[in-house]
């Protein structure tokens, strides 16, 4: 870790962006994170983090029409990057995330593809049946000739938003300003640029537009009282769009009651389920392994798309030869990942040194370097594979992996196509929200289901008119 | 000619294990450290894989120990599932990958549960002490019958070192501990009874022997709840065990209390870990027995760190307090280590001749010792004279280390009192065993 360590002296801090409803925030900066990730941000005016209930909020009779050609001329913008908001945000970026330099460029220069207008329209088709009960009253027919109206309401939304990967913060800003209600994000320490970049990218594309004006986006310490008691209210917020770790989602809890609502995107894991076919033919063996080399690298590991547990259907030796495979794989760059990784942490090297002596049972490729280690064992290991470790498991039949799927397994890479119909119902109902064709985890699809729910649905407040 | 290891350990018998010379000392150690590798690389395959893998092929200096140190994760390194699953064999076999076992030696046929296991290893020679955390799985720390007699030996001779106590049985004892069980602190405390307490005279906490499967219970429960085989009866079961236990326990403390009070004039044996003690005190302070009240030959063991800080910040000075006039073992240590760092009249802790203290940067990856003066760093050490297992291991803790004579006259090195946990600076975890006698004692698992 300490060769990717700043420099800790003041001069050496790196300054953070904030943006309050659409505007760069010119606050005197304030000292923030730790040595050797230190950085400074604007202090905070709590005053102007929050939008009065006693008005609309500035976007909520905005046409969808207009909101949807605003994200696309930004997808354009944040494209040509003509500003060089983005090329100033990755500079900062490279200086304080944990993820390699080349990865970090790869996931901005692909950032507009979340703004484009069929993704966008597929968001509100499929997840609110279309653009009609945003703009305005659904009609709805009920039982006894009775008809009534409804409408998806803009939301008062604040984000804690994840920064293990940078479209997290592009997917945030989509959602809230397709709902149209005004949204306050907290950057998380591991990403504080990237939302703040396409903000003013988007302020750069249409200044004092209403969605702009409805975008603040800022640093506060995760946790903190001082704040978060202050801002999560329901005089404030409808709803805390939560996205993170056990202790993000805990400690949102505290604020949640009535009229204040948790939407939480938890902590998730992922895994693979590659079957017998695979054994087919080198190239069947080959292409497996390449595809189950994609999920587990996804973002060097650091999302919860990645899969960390293969379940290979066949025998010891099937596994082996699939691991070995597999191993060489995951030392190769792809769009998200990169070649090298970080070194392998102690406490798993001491884990795995003592795997290493257990042979025949236990068998280990690769090294500590980062470029990819695999382990083959008769049970899951008890430890969490990270940056780029994979646990292959043999099974006699991939239906005996379904045990090993819970709740907080988000994705399944299942191996060949055929295999995922004969399986999804065992993994959804053991608690699973995505089941991919193996390779395909990266990246989900717009309009469809996120971590078991339509977002989009979920952002709204529904209201009636009976 | 004895053995640079067999030397050392026969230092504890000599009139002062601890003010022995420096420089010969070191020699002496050097040579011991090039005997414990040669004999353990060839027994413990897990030693034998790190020296191949960082190319370390003999011991020059004691640099060279670095890179061949375990950390406590290596003694709980095994799959829990071979727990679950009941693959004994398999659980013996990583057993024997950390420690000088051989698996041929042990019977494991027809064994049911984690304590059977245990007793059939103990049946063979050796004791897999356990020591455990919050995360409820244990670690299996092997001794054979050597370092059993050994550490038998330290407690007879170097108790309450500088001002050693003369082993007559002439105390009432109260071990705030189960009758048995396979940790080092219960066993301790036990032979200090035989040593110095009066035959048929010892109180136990329980009568029950501690058991390694309770230990672990919510382990293995929360393992069931991830595999969805946990049913909420046994969930509800497991949290009611622990409640019932709880009261148990409050009335075994409530009846030690009333003798301690009713026999405070007479010479007391009082063995129990930091949370157990503190728990006393209250009791005993509120049933009126003053601070300092206590029968001056009375001998008070004690020990544990404060883990996930259940204990106040002043619980010491309220240790020394209640406990002042009376004798008390005042060291630092842990279960890794045979036998302890006893605190000299300055209060410093003397690392004992058999304890090569290597003091590390705080990766665990630089050695800083020094002829001279204090180094900070992380805790690590080779403790030469253990025969079932590799001594050599890094510890958690933050410490100060004085290699210059220490002011009590004798040559160094020391550690200092100001000892804390990386973990608590803003780092790792440590494992201590205060926690799980404290869950045990608690029921409280999860």
């Amino acid at each position: 870790m300490s060769g990717t360590m700043l420099d800790t002296t003041a001069a050496g801090s790196v300054p953070v962006v904030h943006v309050v409803r659409g505007e760069v925030d010119h606050n005197s900066h304030t000292a923030h994170g730790r040595p050797g990730a230190a950085f400074t941000a604007p202090a905070l005016d709590l005053d102007h983090l929050v939008w009065p209930r006693t008005e609309p909020g500035p976007a909520f009779q905005v046409p969808v029409a207009e909101i949807v050609d605003l994200l696309v001329e930004t997808g354009e913008a944040l494209k040509a990057d003509r500003e060089g908001l983005l090329a100033e945000a990755l500079e900062r970026m490279v200086r304080v995330s944990p993820l390699p330099a080349e990865v970090l460029e790869r996931a901005y220069a692909v950032l507009w593809r979340s703004f484009q207008r069929p993704g966008l329209y597929a968001q509100i088709d499929h997840e609110l049946g279309g653009a009609d009960v945003l703009d305005g009253w659904r009609e709805v027919r009920l039982p006894g000739n009775r008809t009534a109206a409804t409408r998806a309401f803009p939301p008062r939304l604040v984000h804690i938003i994840a920064g293990n990967a940078p479209g997290v913060a592009a997917m945030s800003v989509v959602r809230g300003a397709l709902t149209k209600g005004v949204n306050l994000l907290k950057l998380p320490s591991n990403d504080l640029f990237t939302a703040t970049a396409i903000l003013r990218t988007m302020a750069a594309v249409a200044p004092g537009h209403p969605v702009v004006r409805s975008f603040s986006a800022v640093y506060w310490r995760g946790g903190d009282e001082t704040v978060e008691s202050v801002l999560f209210r329901p005089q404030f917020f409808d709803k805390l769009v939560a996205w993170g770790g056990e202790s993000t989602i805990r400690g949102a809890l505290r604020y949640v009651g009535p009229g204040f609502e948790l939407v939480s995107f938890d902590p998730k894991t992922s895994i693979s389920l590659i079957g017998r076919e695979a054994f087919t033919s080198p190239e069947t063996l080959a292409r497996a392994a390449e595809a189950g080399a994609a999920d587990a690298t996804f973002f060097n590991q650091q999302a919860c798309v990645a899969s960390r547990f293969q379940f290979v259907e066949g025998s010891w030796e099937d596994a082996d030869r699939y691991a070995a495979l597999l191993c060489e794989r995951l030392g190769v760059a792809r769009e998200f990942s990169s070649a090298g990784g970080p070194q392998v942490a102690t406490e798993l090297r001491e884990e795995i040194d003592v795997l290493k002596s257990m042979a025949p049972e236990y068998r280990v490729w690769g090294g500590y370097d980062g470029r990819g280690l695999v382990i083959r064992s008769p049970e899951p290991v008890d430890f969490h594979p990270d940056g780029k470790i994979v646990d292959v498991v043999p099974v006699g039949e991939l239906s005996e992996a379904v045990r090993h799927a819970g709740v907080a397994t988000q994705t399944v890479g299942v191996y060949p196509d055929s295999r995922k119909a004969d399986l999804r119902d065992a993994l959804a109902c053991a608690g699973v929200q995505r089941v991919v064709s193996l390779g395909g985890a990266g990246g989900m699809p717009p309009g469809l289901s996120h971590d078991g729910f339509y977002p989009l649905q979920r952002l709204m407040r529904w209201v009636n008119d009976e | 000619m004895a053995t640079a290891r067999e030397q050392l350990r026969a230092l504890v018998a000599s009139d002062d294990p601890f003010g022995q010379p420096g420089q010969d000392t070191r020699e002496l150690q050097l040579e011991a450290a090039r005997e414990a590798f040669a004999a353990h690389r060839e027994r413990v395959p897990l030693l034998r894989t790190r020296a191949e893998e960082t190319d370390v092929r003999e011991i020059t200096g004691f640099e060279d120990l670095v890179p061949l140190l375990f950390s406590h994760t290596s003694y709980k390194s095994y799959p829990l599932s071979l727990i679950t699953g009941g693959r004994w064999d398999r659980l013996l076999r990583w057993y024997a990958t950390v420690s000088a076992v051989e698996p041929e030696d042990v019977d494991i046929e027809g064994v049911n549960d984690i304590d059977e296991w245990t007793e059939r290893v103990t049946a063979a020679g050796h004791r897999p002490y356990i020591t455990s955390g919050t995360s409820g799985k244990v670690s299996f720390l092997n001794c054979d019958a050597g370092d059993l007699s050994f550490l038998h030996d330290i407690l007879e001779h170097v108790t309450c070192w500088p001002d050693p106590l003369p082993p007559k049985p002439t105390r009432r004892g109260y071990l705030l501990a189960p009758a048995s069980g396979p940790m080092r602190s219960i066993d301790g405390f036990r032979w200090h009874a035989d040593v110095f307490a009066r035959p048929g005279e010892t109180q136990l906490l329980t009568e029950e022997p501690l058991r390694v499967s309770e230990l672990m219970s919510s382990a293995l429960l929360r393992r069931r709840m991830a595999e969805g085989t946990a049913t909420p009866q046994e969930i509800s079961s497991f949290e009611s065990a622990s409640e019932s236990r709880e009261e148990e326990l409050g009335t075994a403390v409530a009846r030690i209390v009333d003798d301690i009070a009713a026999h405070r004039d007479e010479p007391l044996l009082i063995a129990g870990m930091n949370n157990q003690q503190f728990t006393l005190i209250q009791a005993l302070r509120a049933r009126g027995v003053a601070d300092g009240s206590l029968h001056p030959d009375t001998l008070v063991l004690s020990g544990g760190g404060n883990k996930g800080r259940a204990l106040p910040d002043d619980y010491q000075a309220q240790f020394a307090a209640f406990y002042d006039g009376v004798r008390r073992v005042r060291s630092y240590g842990m279960t890794e280590m045979q036998g302890s760092c006893p605190a000299c009249e300055k209060g410093n802790y003397h690392v004992p001749p058999w304890v090569i203290p290597l003091v590390l940067d705080q990766p665990g990856e630089t050695l800083l010792n020094a002829e001279h003066g204090v180094v900070e760093g992380r805790f690590a050490f080779l403790d030469v004279s253990l025969e079932g297992r590799w001594g050599g291991l890094i510890s958690g803790d933050r410490v100060f280390v004085d290699f210059s004579p220490c002011d009590c006259g004798r040559a160094g090195p020391v550690v200092l009192p100001d000892i804390r946990r990386y973990g608590d600076l803003g780092g790792d975890d440590k494992v201590t065993c205060a926690a799980t006698l404290d869950s045990y004692v608690r029921g409280m698992i999860h």
